[in-house]
């Protein structure tokens, strides 16, 4: 619980006719994380090498690729029935699968939007000639130019003038449909950049007129027709597509996956290392786990196979070991960072000290109140992180009443108070900072724990020192009246100061400063509370007085409005603050963190 | 309570205690946040190390506080009212 799961490295040694059957073993038991040996080869100097790849592995990604990019370019269905395809034969059903139909569809499908894109365009160029009824096949000459194109209408008679400046220029105008104006000018070929200058100055835009056309009416049917014609071939197209899908879709998918789970199989032999007849595979799994994953390959493999536990240099991956309650707190506590496998997991602690602290921020029973519900709704609502961020959210919840209860609070206003916010500042302050000493307290205890388990006496006996020098500190801070307690804390602070130099050297002793800056920090969680109250008291005064008249709505707005920001400021401000405390604070006293998430050699769930 | 000049004078210097300790925390923090994402984005592993750099000038701010409360108080007593 305090710690994550112990993790063992095996080593397992088996015959290479029996190696299909132990991948596929260790795949559907999903127990072992396998290391990658390739790198180690070095120190058989050439006895063994590394593995390579199952022979089916080719074929498999083969067809992998194929039904991926089958996959990729059929519609999404949903009318299919769920399938579910058979391992044993997954590579043979991929193989009858035909891909040159659908893809064949897919080209030419895709070709055809092309063609009626290109349609499109030719067919607006097509209306705009249509308004002059001239065939344009005569517009053809050896001495002259012709522009045959639009002008914006707003620009056309600027653009006229010009051209009227040019000799023997003529130009002849119609308007189009879309209110632009369609011209069609000739000049003579000396004149022709002249007058492609006057034009393009107004924002001419040519049209080439298509070849063997001749008048534009007769175009622009041709050009419905091949439309017509093409839009039924999209149509045809994609039904066809869309029936395939229907039939074929939820198939592909299924021996996608289950390919995808031989493919996996076939390829982690990668890391194993092999001899002639013998392979060797090396991996983590959790201790408690082991005869299991023995059991298991005894019944896959028989006698062929041999499991054993080997001592391996190198950090085991981390596997968090908390009941389903406290577990929904991982997501946070270790969002730093997950610790190594061999150091405390501190989501235990983490769920417990958290909350206090978050309701000590926010302190208000209302307020609480509204987190308690946000938290039970998201638990019971929502799914993955957000439903373990609801269950978070409770306890939080919990405790903001319980210390509302204590300030006596309610939406800003106070009632009967134990300990006033607003009114006992010195005592809030006090009791952030006895708060810290003794989280901190809680933090260096853990840190001599971590400290005697790897066997550093020194830095373990700096630990209690530290913890010592926070109990010094409290008692020359509360008992300063009796002589006696003075001199004690004294003679202690002095003692474990010694301690520290010893145990962590001149850094250590560097770091006594930043312990009384670290308890100070612990403020943050009076400060935090105050200017919520701060600024719900300013805000009570603007409480809506409807005998002021207009003036109340403003008012009333301010009230409504500022409550609401005050809510939002107060339940996420908490959770900030309070994270920082465990991450920065806390967590330095004892924590490494650092380490890599178990991952194990497993069949993947389908989502 | 102490009244007169002195009185506001001091309160005056427990506003300037929060807000120049504000002011340079969020300047240090201005710095070390920019550097720091820029850090994550070459490194995303190095998330703890940049989290504790940008919170290490906060503490700064929370002095303020002590030194303004403890002008406040040293004006009025509890000083209370004053904070609120």
């Amino acid at each position: 619980m305090i710690e994550p799961e112990t993790m063992a490295s095996v080593r397992i040694i088996g015959s290479r006719n029996s190696i299909d059957a132990v991948i596929t073993e260790l795949h559907k038991t999903g127990v072992i994380e396998i290391r990658d040996l390739s790198a180690e080869i070095k120190k058989f100097e050439g006895a063994i090498e590394q593995d390579s790849p199952l022979a089916k592995f080719e074929p498999v990604s083969k067809q992998l690729v194929k039904l991926r990019g089958i996959e990729s370019i059929l519609p999404k269905t949903k009318k299919t029935a769920k399938i579910e395809a058979s391992e044993e034969n997954a590579l043979e059903e991929a193989e009858a699968i035909d891909e040159r139909t659908p893809f064949e569809w897919h080209n030419e499908l895709e070709n055809t939007k092309k063609q009626l894109e290109a349609l499109k365009t030719e067919l607006e160029t097509a209306k705009k000639l249509c308004a002059f009824d001239t065939d344009f096949s005569k517009l053809e000459s050896k001495h002259l130019t012709f522009f045959i194109g639009t002008i914006p209408a707003r620009h056309f008679e600027e653009a006229k003038k010009k051209l009227k400046k040019i000799k023997n220029a003529e130009t002849v105008a119609r308007k189009t449909p879309d209110g632009e104006t369609a011209v069609i000018v000739a000049v003579e070929n000396s004149q022709s950049v002249e007058a492609m200058q006057a034009l393009s100055a107004h924002a001419f835009n040519r049209i080439t007129v298509p070849q063997g056309v001749n008048r534009p009416q007769a175009l622009l049917a041709e050009l419905h027709a091949k439309t017509h014609e093409l839009e039924k071939k999209r149509i045809e197209l994609e039904s066809k597509i869309t029936e395939y899908a229907e039939n074929n879709y939820a198939k592909i998918k299924s021996l996608v996956k289950a390919l995808e789970t031989q493919a996996e199989r076939a390829g982690i032999t990668t890391n194993f290392v092999r001899t002639k007849n013998l392979f060797v595979l090396e991996g983590w799994v959790k201790e408690k786990e082991y005869h299991k994953l023995k059991l298991h390959l005894k019944q896959a493999a028989g006698e062929s196979v041999i499991v054993e536990k080997v001592k391996v240099k190198g950090q085991a991956p981390t596997s968090l070991n908390n009941p389903s309650m406290v577990a929904n707190f991982e997501d946070l506590a270790t969002f730093v960072s997950l610790p190594k496998s061999n150091e405390f997991d501190p989501t235990m602690l983490y769920a417990f000290t958290f909350p206090i602290i978050y309701g000590m921020m926010l302190g208000d029973i209302a307020y609480g109140a509204v987190v308690l519900l946000l938290g039970l709704a998201l638990w019971l609502k929502a799914s993955g992180p957000i439903k373990r961020f609801g269950f978070v959210l409770v306890p939080c919840g919990v405790w903001s009443i319980i210390w509302g209860a204590i300030f006596g609070e309610a939406l800003g206003f106070e009632f009967h108070a134990v300990i006033s916010r607003v009114e006992n500042v010195p005592m809030l302050l006090g009791l952030a900072i006895a708060t810290g000493a003794l989280h901190l307290l809680l933090g260096f205890t853990l840190g001599f724990f971590k400290e005697i388990k790897h066997n550093n006496t020194k830095h373990a006996a700096a630990k209690l020192a530290w913890a010592a020098v926070i109990i010094s500190i409290g008692v020359l801070a509360l008992f300063s009246s009796s002589q006696t307690a003075m001199i004690g804390a004294a003679a202690m602070l002095v003692a474990s100061i010694a301690v520290i130099g010893w145990g962590e050297g001149l850094m250590g002793l560097v770091e006594i400063p930043g312990l009384i800056g670290n308890i100070l920090s612990y403020m943050r969680i009076a400060a935090v509370g105050l200017a919520s109250i701060a600024l719900a008291v300013i805000l009570n005064q603007f409480t809506p007085d409807f005998s002021m008249g207009i003036i109340a709505i403003p008012m009333t707005i301010l009230f409504v409005g500022g409550h609401a920001f005050n809510i939002f400021l107060g339940i996420f401000e908490p959770f900030v603050q309070g994270s920082r405390l465990h991450f920065v604070e806390f967590y330095m006293k004892f924590y490494e963190g650092g380490g890599k998430p178990f991952t194990p050699f497993s069949v993947k769930k389908s989502k | 309570m102490v009244e007169g000049l002195g009185t506001g004078l001091a309160a005056i210097g427990a506003g300037i205690a929060i807000g120049a300790g504000a002011l340079g925390t969020a300047m240090v923090q201005s710095a070390i946040g920019s550097a720091g994402v820029g850090a994550l984005a070459e490194k995303p592993q190095v998330f703890t190390q940049v989290l504790i750099y940008l919170v290490i000038p906060e503490t700064i701010v929370i002095f303020s506080l002590v030194v303004a409360y403890l002008i406040i108080s040293m004006l009025g007593g509890a000083g209370a009212e004053a904070v609120a």
